[in-house]
């Protein structure tokens, strides 16, 4: 690949000195930064520090209640900063464009596809017509949307994430632009669409002769794009070099952090996950208040054996059971991880058909499970993985009594959960809880966390209520006084913690936790994982962890389903499924990871 | 399943809109009958006797008896209600228990009235809204915009009849460029039809345009922050030209919404708009028929302004629709 030494000479983009702050704060501290012509360079950092900005100030669309300064300046145009917008309109989406995170909303949905895409071109190159049309239909092509002329007519609401990213994309490079800015553009997509579309992008990029400047939380994803890194932390840069001399040789405490926390790499002696605090102490933890380093204050941390130990007793006897690929087994579908004493949690070819009668006949039916059967023994962590559309959400709705199966039985402990009244349920709403994947949407936003965390409590008194509460919280390693405060008032990681203690208030014999860490930054999702290892262990939980990270779950549980389409493909011990996958469709998703080391 | 999701969906576009209009056109035609229903069972079946109500405490129980026989209104009340329901249908809406004439005339002269006053009254407020809510938007943080905001705010505390009170006192009676009042047919004059429409139809108008323009404000707020339009900017529109191509579309939707829950506001504030000004509308006839207790003529008006009220919700949907692509699948 390029040596990034090659390109200095031939600078493309140079930031210096960029500040950016509001009237009170400074979010970005005197940012350096160059591109040379067909350079692709990685911009890492976690949310919050800064690395968005530096794109947007680049591209000169700033919210305007940001105050910026410095230099910023392209190869031919000079300074940007400060440059009409009239000047600026002119530049991007000719010599720079960009690419944004969510496919979803970043079309206008009442536009065809086509005439968005038309739009650029006309703009910048002025052809019309016939002319035009062509160019669309060839750019649609050259992102391999499939059926370009369909793609065309159609609304964004039409097309699946995957394809609206690569419209995007499309859209961006379709004035062979000198640089192309992306900003977390696979975040959104599942790891096999992930993988085509970063792909798609290098080809693209390398075809056009464009730099490339990629933000990213991600490492794995950069290190399969970009030549030189830069990583980013507090509005600061705080290393930067080649890909493979930062990440097999880092300088900076932090960068050494984040490239065990994105890892899920542990502790030699605890088997515990590095967290970037444990890894990189600066002394200065400047995210969310008290937010880093507070896994370590979790207790009985003292008892931590190796990660394996623990998980032996329950997984030692798990097989590797693998459906056929045959699409036609429905009739029979196998009872996964299938135990002869008693299991905690019973599920026996569970369906769920969703769909509606028209007014007017024409209902759609979309079948969403396709016959699941699988057993949980006391003591499992039980790992499912699948991409988005899967079933696995629904699959844990009904396992938590939310949502109705079409046909099939579910037992916890023995009891039927299936076809029952809110009111007999209520035994199972204190042995199952669960922790779900927005910490900013699950919280309700008027509650004291007091109020949030002691809801399910029934019938205590005030001073319980409280003494509970504030034991709960010193565990799930958050200050007592925490309790009075409202969500708002915590990060995304302090939230989880308070969404894991409300689970925990009820004493629940199974945790359900669905895309837990998925919504958090690598750091903190190493502390949370440590977290919820612990809070396994001295409750005696049984955990079902529904996740589409595979690594997560490799790391969080003992055994792991994988589902497709509604059903379960493949299940077994987490190290002989990912080390030896049976089924393709595993094979494929491991394959599309991305990975830190080559 | 991706390529699947376009293959399917993009040919059957023309379908996907005829299919929803004519789900809507049932939906309409089902509230109606549900609507006549409500109206004839509150008029017929809460207490108080129809032809008791009509001739008063002391008519002889004979009296009662042979107007109840002269109207129908012996008949078991299903067969009333289908009897009424058909009239209503074909257009006849039965025989004025006061004048004796065919009610039908008489609301359809006032229909013609009061739909010109509204349609005048909806029409000032949008063309005040959408341009004062859209600049109130885009200079949100500049004097002007603020004012904007201020003046409609103050315009949505006003009452109906007070706006007309006003308007009156300064424009007529102050001034007297305009006529206090009263009601000429555009067939007969149309200078004089327009300068008595002028002043009910801005007070209607300017009290629902500053409720719409707020909503209209919030709407191009919303849309300003959406992500397509950061996209817009970074392809090298103009914001200007972004807001215009791509923001003021999507900002409809949510407007043309609220404009039919105006609208209806808007009928029930012209009742009020017609009693100030002396306007011979539906307004007028409804508090003319309920002083006669007239209750065979309240059921046709009413009945009529609920076919009008849930028609303009129709057609609003019907709009939307059309405006935007996601509304059309079944889904």
């Amino acid at each position: 690949m390029n040596d990034a030494d090659a390109h200095s000479s031939a600078g493309l983009l140079e930031i210096s000195g960029l500040e950016i702050g509001t009237s009170s704060t400074r979010l970005v501290h005197g940012v350096d930064l160059q591109i040379g012509r067909g350079e692709r360079v990685g911009l890492i950092g976690e949310s919050g520090s800064g690395k968005s900005l530096t794109l947007l100030a680049a591209m000169g669309l700033l919210p305007e209640n940001l105050k910026v300064s410095g230099s910023v300046r392209l190869d031919g145009e000079g300074e940007l900063l400060g440059a009409s917008e009239r000047r600026m309109a002119s530049v991007r989406g000719s010599r720079m464009s960009m690419v944004f995170q969510e496919p979803m909303t970043a079309l206008n949905p009442l536009m065809r596809v086509g005439e968005q895409i038309a739009e650029i071109i006309r703009l910048h190159q002025g052809v019309k017509g016939q002319p035009l049309q062509t160019q669309v239909l060839e750019l649609l092509d050259s992102v391999k949307v499939p059926d370009p002329a369909r793609a065309e007519r159609a609304y964004p609401h039409e097309l699946s994430g995957g394809q609206r990213q690569r419209i995007v994309l499309a859209m961006a490079m379709a004035n062979q632009p000198d640089l192309l800015l992306a900003d977390e553009p696979t975040t959104a997509l599942d790891v096999t669409v992930q993988k085509q579309v970063l792909e798609l992008m290098g080809d693209q990029v390398r075809q056009a002769g464009s730099s490339l400047l990629f933000i990213t939380h991600d490492l794995g994803v950069v290190a399969s794009i970009c030549d030189r890194v830069l990583i980013m932390r507090h509005g600061r840069i705080v290393e930067s070099g080649p890909l493979q001399t930062v990440f097999s040789d880092p300088q900076h405490p932090y960068t050494r952090g984040l490239l065990a926390a994105s890892a899920l790499e542990t502790d030699q002696q605890t088997g515990r996950l590095m967290t970037v605090g444990a890894v990189g102490q600066e002394g200065r933890q400047q995210g969310g208040p008290g937010q880093s380093g507070l896994g370590q204050t979790g207790p009985q941390q003292e008892q931590t054996g190796p990660q394996q130990e623990q998980a032996g007793p329950a997984s030692g006897a798990a097989p590797h059971e693998v459906s056929s690929e045959e699409p036609q087994t429905f009739d029979q579908a196998a009872i996964f991880n299938q135990t002869d004493a008693e299991p905690l949690l019973a599920v026996r070819e569970v369906r769920r058909t969703y769909g509606r009668a028209g007014l007017f006949g024409g209902g759609r039916q979309v079948q969403a499970l396709r016959g699941v059967s699988f057993d949980v023994r006391a003591g499992q962590r039980f790992g499912i993985v699948g991409e988005s559309g899967c079933g696995k959400s629904t699959l844990l709705r009904i396992l938590t009594g939310l949502d109705e199966a079409t046909s099939g039985s579910v037992e916890v402990s023995g009891q039927e959960i299936l076809g029952k009244k809110e009111r007999q349920l209520r035994w199972l709403r204190e042995a199952v809880q669960i922790v779900f994947q927005d910490p900013m949407g699950s919280l309700d936003p008027r509650m004291r966390i007091e109020d949030v965390v002691a809801e399910p409590l029934r019938g205590a008194s005030r001073e319980e209520r409280r003494s509970r509460v504030e034991a709960l919280l010193e565990e799930v390693g958050l200050p007592r006084r925490a309790a009075d405060r409202c969500p708002h008032e915590f990060s995304g990681g302090q939230r989880q913690r308070i969404a894991i203690a409300r689970a925990l208030i009820t004493r629940p014999k199974i945790l359900m936790a669905d895309e837990a860490v998925s919504a958090l930054d690598v750091s903190v999702r190493a502390q949370v994982l440590n977290l919820l290892d612990d809070l396994v262990r001295d409750y005696d939980l049984t955990m079902l962890f529904v996740s589409h990270d595979l690594q997560v779950v490799r790391h969080a549980c003992d055994t792991v389903a994988v589902m497709n389409a509604g059903q379960i493909v493949e299940c077994g011990p987490a190290d002989v499924l990912f080390a030896q996958p049976q089924h393709s469709y595993t094979a494929s998703l491991l394959e599309s990871i991305p990975r830190v080391a080559g | 399943m991706s390529t699947a999701a376009v293959s399917s969906a993009a040919p059957r576009k023309g379908a996907d809109v005829t299919m929803t209009v004519l789900r809507r056109i049932g939906v309409f035609a089902l509230t109606v009958w549900v609507a006549s229903l409500v109206v004839f069972t509150l008029l017929n079946v809460l207490p108080g006797d129809m032809a008791r109500a009509q001739l008063g405490m002391n008519a002889t129980d004979a009296d009662v008896a042979s107007f109840r026989a002269e109207h129908g209104l012996d008949r078991p009340l299903p067969v009333q209600y289908f009897d009424w329901i058909t009239g209503f249908l074909t257009g006849d809406m039965g025989i004025s228990y006061s004048s004796r004439a065919p009610v039908a005339p008489q609301v359809f002269d006032a229909l013609q009235v009061s739909l010109i006053l509204v349609g005048a009254g909806i029409l000032i407020a949008v063309l005040i809204a959408l341009p004062l809510g859209t600049l109130a938007a885009v200079r949100q943080n500049k004097p002007d915009g603020v004012l904007l905001s201020a003046v409609s705010q103050a315009g949505i505390a006003i009452p109906n009849f007070l706006a007309g009170l006003l308007l009156i006192s300064i424009f007529a009676v102050g001034l007297g460029w305009m006529p206090s009042g009263g009601w000429t047919a555009p067939a007969e004059g149309f200078g004089d039809f327009l300068r008595q429409l002028a002043l009910p139809a801005l007070a209607l108008g300017l009290v629902r345009g500053a409720i719409l323009s707020r909503y209209t404000r919030a709407a191009v707020l919303d849309v300003m922050r959406d992500d397509f339009m950061r996209t817009a900017r970074a392809k090298g529109l103009m914001p200007g030209a972004a807001l215009r191509r791509h923001g003021l579309r999507n900002a409809l939707v949510p407007v043309v919404t609220v404009t039919s829950v105006e609208f209806s506001a808007l009928v029930i504030g012209a009742v009020v708009i017609e009693t100030v000004f002396v306007i011979p509308g539906l307004g007028s006839l409804l508090m003319r028929a309920v002083d006669n207790r007239d209750l065979i003529q309240v059921q046709g008006i009413v009945m009529c302004v609920v076919v009008l009220v849930l028609l303009v919700n129709l057609l609003v949907d019907i709009t939307r629709t059309l405006i935007d692509p996601r509304l059309r699948s079944a889904r």
